[in-house]
């Protein structure tokens, strides 16, 4: 195996050190999960081998989370599902790594893990699949779930998991925000069980896992009750209804994960385990393969990461200028159309760039007499002029490329679920977003006409990404 | 054959403080409803081999007012045992909607007699006792922008400009009104007095009427959604409601309908089954009708439910001698009044929940009674009885004194 070893000491103790070939950190590669099946195998099937303690080589930590690289891929299949062939294989592809870590919290065997460092997303879901957690003391512990910050969820457990330990709505910050779970949260609630100087730790599992040959997971268990009272309890309605509520503000639902994650601790908490990491499974994979959530992990993670590496960054103020100037512009038309100033304070702060004269724009229109179908109107006028003007800069040279405005864009308040102006265009669709944007021109003016190179690139069938 | 449905007459409870200190609370929901349904049967000489049908809506339908409560009251009161009972749930409408289904079923022939009507003992099962998916299941609460009523009772004064003044002045309003019609024995033909288990009366008037509110006294009180609000659905609210800067809470336990318990029984039949017997009808149901509308600000569908029964009846609101819209909340009446451009002297004469309670799913039969006693103590033609309901609905039913 390339990323895992198995050192079987003299008491029984399988001591598998997770360490990936080639990388500073661990990531969940699918030659890593390949592997990992490897793993558990031996585990359940050595009878020499009477439970094991998980450990990793890195110094950076436990495991970073999922190999995003390679998962955009999946999410692009993924995407292009519509049979019910094509939609099962998604599922169960999109629920690889959670069935591989529900089979070792099954093996029959006492599992340990010892963390030290960072114990991220699909980390740390294989951590809490895990009998027994020990935790490093220290500061470099860190436990989170990032991913609804790259627009997808937990998708190996962690929705079910974290709120079989800590209650329905206790999670929500940390699997909605990617809030790290401190130590002492940690400790309490049981995500950790101990901690321990770095050196102590892996002796620490080793005495635990002889200790406790007939470990199972606590939502294994006869009679397991999901603390506080879970989703249809006094957690449900006391607090977990009223966070999902809170989570309306801003326009909060229009992230491709938020909505998906609650779905996946209301419906999977009222369930057995298995019938709730299924689920998540399926939430998962409606996640991964939305739009939004494509577009998300391009600009938050693939394009990050690029532009990391460049030696010299856009000035972001031609480009913001262009930005601002449109949304002001299309303010002052929706004002003359008895828009309501509040509808367009709302919505400017939820969909446009921030601005120095937000909130300037007058109106008169009157909040009673408005149509409650015209906020999508108004929303998408806002995104399209912005998107129109994105992609005028990008003509002009203002801004270097794709990447660069994107980036740009979502860093000034343009909506991150969209991944940026440009990344809107690919999200819509290109020819979609052309026939809008003539709709758009037909009934509001030449503002909304796309330019020529815009319709030469929809003719080439040619991506801004490619 | 369609025949038309004809209201015979209607009883209800009075209405007990839903509380332990409550006048009703000794008495399961089960006994406060077999009582109206005893009381109606005898003071028609009913056989009940002629009720083909009890409905009772019924809001919390779990524990002691679960399974199916309409056929165990109707056996309990001494129905026969042919009468058939089924419970009925459209929220706060649940009473009339069981009121426009019987009519349905008389109008189309299936039944001769059916007893209609409602019981809510809220103090013994308490409001969210039956869970559901509405509040908690992200599939709607998330994704349908879901907000308790409080707040889009708060939401309709903010968006529709009542402020705390206007809706105190409403709650005062209806417990003048109410205190007056007690005083002038305008509901006496329809209560009968709740006995307790050894048969002495236990109520015999509606105990939650406050004569003496007045603005100054419903100043004090602070507003109840303030902190329910905060804790999250206002942004609910708002996200659906991007024209509204912030909710003004203006309501509390004084301008909102008041938790009571009580039940309700109404006699619908075809007019043929009331000759064939030589009972005379009071009125004829003219139609119903049920709607739904947003549901995030979830109480403006009374407006649209009237709308939508008097389009079908070819009627106008100037066809309307006497308005009876559920007092929920202040605004959802000060909306309605505003939307219809109604005259307030035509709407709630007698007062309503703000004074006198609502028992959920009973309060639907109840204002049918009463708006059936005005006509016939004004001498008046029409009715429109009319509720604000869960999720953004709304039930109407118009009637027509004979």
């Amino acid at each position: 195996m390339n990323n895992f070893s198995i050192d079987v000491d003299g008491q029984g103790v399988a001591v598998v050190r997770f360490d990936v070939r080639g990388k500073g950190m661990n990531v969940i590669s699918d030659e890593v999960q390949r592997e990992f099946d490897e793993v558990v195998e031996t585990l359940r099937a050595d009878p020499a081998i009477r439970g094991a303690v998980l450990v990793s080589g890195k110094a950076s930590g436990f495991c970073a989370g999922a190999d995003l690289a390679e998962l955009v891929d999946s999410m692009a299949r993924w995407s292009e599902a519509r049979s019910q062939e094509e939609l099962k294989a998604g599922v169960a592809d999109a629920g690889s790594w959670s069935r591989r870590v529900r089979a070792l919290e099954t093996c029959g065997k006492p599992v340990a893990a010892v963390i030290a460092g960072m114990a991220l997303g699909g980390g740390l879901e294989l951590a809490l699949a895990c009998h027994y957690r020990v935790a490093v003391d220290d500061p470099t512990l860190r436990l989170a779930f990032p991913e609804a910050g790259v627009g997808l969820l937990p998708g190996a457990g962690g929705t079910q998991r974290l709120p079989r330990i800590m209650g329905v709505s206790a999670t929500l910050p940390h699997l909605l925000d990617g809030k790290p779970i401190g130590l002492a949260d940690a400790l309490s609630s049981g995500v950790v069980h101990a901690t321990a100087p770095a050196g102590e730790l892996l002796e620490m599992a080793r005495r635990w896992v002889l200790e406790h040959p007939g470990a199972v997971a606590p939502w294994d268990e006869k009679g397991f009750r999901v603390p506080g009272g879970g989703a249809q309890g006094s957690d449900g309605y006391r607090d977990f209804a009223p966070a999902m509520a809170a989570r309306l503000a801003d326009g909060g639902d229009r992230l491709p994960a938020t909505g998906n994650i609650l779905k996946c601790v209301y419906e999977g908490t009222q369930v057995p385990i298995d019938s709730g990491l299924r689920i998540e499974a399926r939430y998962f994979f409606n996640t991964a393969r939305s739009a939004r959530s494509r577009a998300m992990v391009r600009t938050f993670f693939l394009s990050r990461q690029k532009l990391a590496k460049r030696p010299h960054r856009d000035d972001p103020a031609p480009l913001l200028e262009r930005l601002r100037l449109a949304v002001a512009r299309e303010c002052k038309a929706l004002a003359q159309e008895d828009v309501p100033e509040t509808v367009l304070n709302r919505l400017c702060a939820q969909v446009a760039v921030r601005s120095e004269g937000a909130g300037e724009t007058v109106a008169n229109g009157s909040a009673a007499d408005f149509d409650l179908a015209e906020a999508g109107s108004v929303e998408q006028r806002l995104l399209y002029a912005q998107v129109l003007a994105a992609l005028q800069a990008l003509d002009e040279g203002l801004v270097s490329d794709p990447l660069e405005a994107d980036a740009i864009a979502v860093s000034a308040g343009f909506p991150a679920w969209t991944g940026g102006p440009v990344s809107f265009v690919e999200m819509e669709g290109m020819e979609a977003f052309v026939t809008r944007a003539d709709d758009l021109a037909a009934w509001f003016g030449p503002r909304f006409q796309v330019s020529p190179s815009l319709r030469e690139r929809v003719v080439a069938g040619q991506g801004f990404y490619g | 054959m369609s025949t038309g449905a004809y209201i015979f007459d209607a009883v209800r409870t009075p209405r007990g403080r839903g509380r332990p200190d409550g006048a009703l609370h000794e008495l399961t929901p089960l006994a406060l409803a077999a009582q109206v349904l005893g009381a109606i049967r005898d003071r028609n000489g009913l056989d009940t081999r002629l009720v083909d049908d009890v409905i009772l809506g019924c809001v919390m339908p779990v524990g002691e007012q679960g399974s199916d409560i309409a056929r165990i009251a109707a056996l309990v009161a001494g129905y026969d045992v042919t009468t058939p009972g089924v419970h009925v749930n459209r929220f706060c409408a649940s009473g009339l909607e069981a009121c426009n289904m019987a009519a349905g079923k008389v109008a189309s022939g299936e039944a001769r007699f059916v007893v209609a009507g409602g019981v809510e003992s809220m103090s013994r099962v308490p409001l969210a006792a039956d869970g559901g998916a509405m509040m908690v299941d992200p599939s709607f609460a998330f994704d349908h922008c879901y907000a308790p009523q409080g707040i889009g009772a708060d939401l309709i004064a903010t968006l529709y400009g009542f402020d705390r003044q206007d809706v105190d002045a409403y709650a005062v309003e209806s417990h003048r009104r109410a205190a007056l019609a007690w005083a002038e024995g305008r509901f006496a033909r329809s209560v009968v007095p709740v006995t307790d288990q050894a048969g002495v009366v236990l109520l015999d008037r509606d105990e939650a009427i406050r004569p003496q509110t007045s603005l100054e006294t419903l100043a004090g009180l602070k507003p109840a959604f303030l902190a329910m609000g905060a804790s999250g659905y206002d942004a609910a609210a708002l996200r659906r409601y991007p024209q509204v800067s912030q909710i003004n809470h203006v309501h509390h336990g004084g301008n909102s309908s008041g938790i009571v318990d009580g039940a309700a029984a109404v006699l619908i039949g075809s007019r043929e089954a009331g000759e064939a017997i030589g009972l005379k009808p009071r009125a004829r149901i003219l139609g119903a009708a049920s709607v739904g509308s947003e549901p995030t600000i979830m109480l403006t569908g009374p407006a649209v439910a009237t709308r939508k029964v008097l389009d079908r009846l070819g009627m106008t609101v100037g066809d309307i001698d006497l308005f009876e819209l559920n007092e929920a909340f202040a605004s959802v009446v000060l909306r309605y009044l505003q939307v219809l451009n109604l005259d307030p002297a035509k709407v709630n004469v007698n007062g309503g929940a703000i004074a006198m309670g609502h028992p959920l799913g009973a309060t639907g039969a109840m204002i049918l009674g009463i708006a059936l006693d005005e006509l016939e103590r004004t001498g008046k033609g029409t009715a429109l009885v009319n509720l604000c309901v869960g999720a953004g609905m709304g039930t109407a039913t118009v009637i027509e004194r004979v």
